[in-house]
């Protein structure tokens, strides 16, 4: 099979999606040997064969990349649309990937401009016919609920984590990359952008909530890219960070944020909705405690290796996390469970579902 | 008034009027996208390549935002 994928948004973005397409294109490659994969920029619609080597590491050779005008010189058998942007008409059968309908269920949290964006590439997807695949049953669920869509439409299959999310890292190499990022001592960490959806002010309610031994001996870390909605957030990180309860990055990645999620004490994620919840997963996966919404696609992802709190309710983040970091042994038992139940999300275990809907999607368009 | 204090009172007006007509373009084609969309799903629902259901709840979601986009202030 030749398998067309635009991988514009792992060049151009750095949130979820850029993550997902990222995995995307390495768990392919590497899990996929028999069938060639050709990479497109949809949203520049050149072609930078150098550019996707230095984001997506070494491609092999089944990897070919290809200009947006030469697209039906690729021949591609399928197509693969992981970042809500169509491929342009006379392209084969798409598979467009559903990350999440929170422009619907929390129109609040998205800019007017993301909220058009999102609906009129989702309009196009169902009106050309494009399988969809779902990230989650949570985001399939919603798919039915405010789309009228049937459950059988979507497709649930999730990301890939990257794989060097594990629980054994290198001690000095993590130990380096904290030192780098200007970390001394245990922290928790939060990871996500600034945007309302991801809860981080009631977060930082609930931490100014916990018990000041707790506060005094652990470091609020959170890695936040810019998003969007941003509010008085900044501000009051940046006051927050001069007191010296909170410490802020952007644009941690791969091996380093690794290391933050292994040596973290935990990792709290008070969502306040999901189409997936990568940090979950990355974290669960690098044997770190979570704790995380009750809601949503979170209880999915968890899978029971989390805390479950309340996310509109700070007094109940607040107990989740202090539970964690006074109960050694839940903090033991979430360690252990972690990596075992993230093994769902490696490419192992997607690769082989993903080319089963590219499969049915060639049949679909044979018809 | 120096001729320095007008070409600087001409440079802020003409920014003004370019951001003000940026924003209105950006509205248009924000309506205009989503009128384009809104008659693809109506021709997908009439044509049977679409659900009637799933039709009706997308033309409500894009309906609804082409109306916040055209009542939109200032943005």
């Amino acid at each position: 099979m030749r398998i067309g994928i635009d991988a514009g948004r792992a060049l151009h973005g750095f949130g979820g999606v850029a993550t997902y397409t990222r995995q995307l294109v390495n768990g392919l490659a590497r899990h996929a040997p028999r069938h060639e994969i050709v990479i497109f920029d949809l949203d520049r619609g050149i072609h930078r064969r150098e550019a996707f080597e230095r984001v997506l590491g070494v491609l092999p050779s089944s990897v070919q990349s290809a200009k947006v005008s030469s697209f039906e010189l690729a021949g591609v058998d399928v197509f693969h649309a992981p970042g809500f942007v169509m491929p342009p008409p006379g392209a084969p059968h798409s598979v467009f990937t559903l990350h999440d309908l929170t422009v619907l269920s929390h129109p609040d949290c998205h800019t007017l401009d993301n909220r058009v964006r999102t609906m009129v590439s989702i309009a196009e997807a169902l009106t050309r016919g494009a399988t969809l695949i779902g990230v989650s049953r949570a985001t399939r669920a919603e798919a039915v609920r405010l789309l009228s869509l049937s459950g059988e439409t979507v497709e649930v299959v999730p990301p890939i984590l990257d794989p060097r999310f594990t629980p054994g890292g290198n001690d000095e190499l993590d130990g380096a990359a904290l030192e780098r990022l200007g970390i001394d001592g245990p922290f928790c960490l939060a990871v996500g952008s600034l945007e309302p959806r991801k809860n981080l002010a009631r977060l930082l309610d609930a931490w100014q909530m916990l018990p000041e031994e707790l506060r005094d001996d652990h470091l609020l870390v959170v890695v936040a890219s810019a998003g969007w909605l941003r509010g008085g957030l900044r501000g009051r990180l940046r006051d927050l960070e001069r007191e010296g309860s909170v410490h802020m990055l952007t644009r941690v990645a791969g091996l380093d944020l690794a290391a933050l999620y292994r040596r973290a004490r935990l990792v709290v994620f008070p969502s306040l909705a999901e189409g997936f919840g990568l940090p979950v997963a990355e974290a669960m996966a690098c044997g770190a405690p979570v704790v995380t919404s009750d809601l949503s696609s979170m209880p999915e992802v968890a899978a029971g290796a989390a805390v479950l709190v309340d996310p509109e309710d700070a007094d109940a983040i607040a107990n989740g996390v202090r539970r964690v970091l006074e109960q050694t042994e839940l903090r033991r038992d979430l360690r252990e469970h972690g990596p075992e139940l993230a093994q769902r999300f490696s490419a192992e275990a997607v690769v082989p579902r993903l080319l089963e809907v590219y499969q049915r999607a060639v049949q679909r368009s044979n018809v | 008034m120096s001729v320095g204090w007008l070409l600087l009172v001409l440079v802020a007006a003409v920014g003004l009027a370019a951001v003000f007509a940026r924003k209105i373009l950006r509205r248009l084609r924000r309506v205009r996208r989503l009128e384009n969309s809104e008659a693809s799903v109506a021709k997908a629902v009439a044509d049977g390549r679409l659900p009637r259901a799933t039709g009706e709840a997308l033309l409500q979601h894009l309906e609804g935002l082409r109306r916040e986009c055209s009542e939109e202030k200032g943005s």
